[in-house]
């Protein structure tokens, strides 16, 4: 990623920072926060609610002002016009009107660009055909949530925002939602998405940014970050207390599942012979890899993690 | 921006999307159209043709007027404020302004949409004046008095647009319906302002619908014999202090 020469900068952010009331004392939403995205990239962005998130998305899509800082967009200023020609945006909670068609709704928002996609060929992309002369809210979830996509694609857009895309998506709509958002990466188009779907994130992205309390605490691939964060996971029931347990050599977390305890250890093995002399009795025992969502967990709840920003 | 870029074959064909599916939208919510088109038609067949003095088409003359602007009223107020207000709520408004659209487009849209359901309005009221109500005007007087009431429509769509900027999708509604009738009474389009005691008929002249009706009375010489002039800076003013909070309100909602 970082050896791009020949790739342009589509978004560049440079320590932007942001609180929604005035008063100094008051808590930063995003602080100095600085990121470049390249084109042809597929960014996921993470964080727990409250992390600046959507204020992030808001500020990227001229929404919001940046109060410092610096944010511009294929170069030119956020928000402007030139730019939303060139933008696709799915908004989280943000609905198409009832009694409109899905046909109606493509064919005004298709008229809004000065260079729109094809409509037939988003039509069988997306698998439209079957509801094109149905009202929007006739629809089910999934189904609105592509046709809020196909309406984000309509004018064939360098820079595609999807905020939470797959919500209330079933298997196969989320199908289609993925097979179109590889294929355009693969037409060299920019994408930032946001998911609460770890596995999402994991299957599309190229890059996970994860921001934690305003601040971007990971910036990696999904690889890495798995491998950076190369934990066991070990679950069994015990009789051994919470308390003692999250003391072992080893352990990094610990949470309680009923009568089950998740232990997530940087030294499995280790904190595995300490736990058997505590506890031989132990049952159920499972040991497994960390997946993304873990080590999600592990950047986003370790004070840490913090510690490595400073 | 040229006038070429302003008009261009790809703006004008956008702006009929616009309307057209703005017309289809309000047509197919029954809960708009017929209370809109079906009132003021209704309440004129009753109050002005029906209950009237059978004389010489002096009380369906007088409420004419009336119920032409009572029937205005409504697609200004709930087809542009109600709607706005529930586009705003859907987020649809905010895909909108992500989207390369001028808001001057579905604006223009809305006021346009608004316009069509006046006139159909003030097509049948004059049409069941002219045939049933022994109403007899010029045709000086019959235009005029259709002119007035399409530029009439202007104020009320700032004040629905001022309203569906600020409040949220359901309350709009309320609002708008506790804007609408009790201004619509109080400024004497149901009862004449002449048999409101005194102190009433002082009220009347602090909501917009008594300075539109006193000018549409005007053209059919029935008016209380206040200068013209007054009524038209009074909605003038109502035009553009609720266009002002209209416009703030779209600021806001441009943030969240």
């Amino acid at each position: 990623m970082s050896d791009g020469g020949n790739m342009t900068t589509v978004i560049e952010i440079k320590s932007l920072s942001f609180s929604y009331t005035k008063v100094k004392a008051q808590k930063k939403v995003l602080n100095e926060l600085s990121l470049s995205i390249k084109q042809g990239e597929l960014v996921c962005l993470l964080g727990a609610n409250g992390a600046g998130k959507s204020t992030l998305i808001n500020l990227l899509l001229g929404r919001l002002a940046p109060q410092s800082g610096h944010i511009s967009i294929f170069g030119q200023q956020q928000g402007i016009r030139e730019v939303r020609q060139r933008l696709g945006v799915m908004l989280q909670d943000s609905t198409a009107p009832d009694k409109a068609s899905v046909r109606e709704l493509l064919v005004l928002f298709s008229s809004y660009f000065e260079h729109p996609i094809e409509l037939p060929q988003l039509i069988s992309q997306l698998n439209l055909e079957p509801i094109i002369d149905q009202y929007f809210v006739t629809l089910s979830g999934g189904q609105k949530q592509l046709v809020l996509l196909a309406l984000a694609l309509c004018g064939d857009p360098d820079l595609l925002f999807l905020d939470e895309p797959s919500v209330g998506m079933d298997v196969t709509t989320r199908r289609i939602l993925w097979q179109v958002i590889e294929q355009y990466k693969s037409y060299g188009k920019t994408i930032v998405l946001t998911t609460h779907y770890l596995e999402e994130a994991d299957a599309l992205a190229d890059r996970v940014v994860v921001l934690k309390d305003g601040v971007i605490v990971a910036d990696n691939t999904p690889q890495q970050l798995k491998t950076q964060f190369a934990h066991k996971l070990i679950k069994a029931k015990t009789c051994v207390s919470q308390d003692v347990i999250s003391k072992l050599e080893g352990v990094v977390a610990v949470s309680n599942y009923g009568r089950y305890i998740e232990v997530t250890s940087q030294d499995s093995s280790a904190t595995l012979k300490h736990w058997l002399t505590l506890d031989p009795a132990i049952e159920d025992l499972t040991i497994s890899n960390c997946d993304l969502e873990q080590a999600f967990l592990q950047i986003t709840n370790s004070p840490m993690s913090q510690e490595q920003v400073a | 921006m040229s006038a070429s870029t302003l008009f261009s074959q790809q703006k004008v064909n956008s702006f009929k999307h616009e309307l057209l599916l703005d017309i289809k939208m309000a047509c197919r919510e029954p809960s708009f159209f017929i209370p809109t088109l079906a009132f003021p038609l209704m309440f004129y067949v009753f109050f002005g043709l029906l209950f009237s003095d059978m004389g010489k088409g002096q009380t369906s003359t007088y409420l004419l007027v009336s119920y032409g602007v009572f029937g205005i009223m409504s697609p200004a107020l709930f087809g542009f404020g109600a709607s706005v207000a529930s586009e705003r709520d859907k987020g649809w408004l905010a895909i909108k302004q992500l989207s390369p659209v001028s808001p001057w487009q579905y604006i223009a849209a809305k006021l346009f949409n608004a316009l069509i359901f006046a006139s159909v309005i003030v097509v049948g009221l004059f049409t069941l004046g002219a045939v049933f109500g022994d109403v007899l005007l010029s045709t000086w007087q019959w235009l005029s008095l259709a002119a007035l009431l399409m530029l009439g429509t202007l104020p009320f769509c700032a004040l629905g647009l001022a309203v569906g900027f600020w409040a949220k999708g359901k309350s709009a509604v309320a609002i708008l319906n506790l804007i609408f009738l009790p201004s619509a009474f109080l400024s004497g389009l149901a009862i004449p302002v002449i048999m409101f005691p005194q102190w009433l008929q002082q009220v009347a002249a602090v909501f917009p619908p008594y300075h539109l009706s006193q000018l549409g009375l005007k053209i059919v010489d029935m008016s209380l014999g206040q200068p013209a002039l007054i009524h038209i800076a009074f909605l003038v003013v109502t035009l553009i202090i609720f266009s002002v909070i209209a416009m703030k309100g779209y600021q806001r909602s441009l943030a969240n």
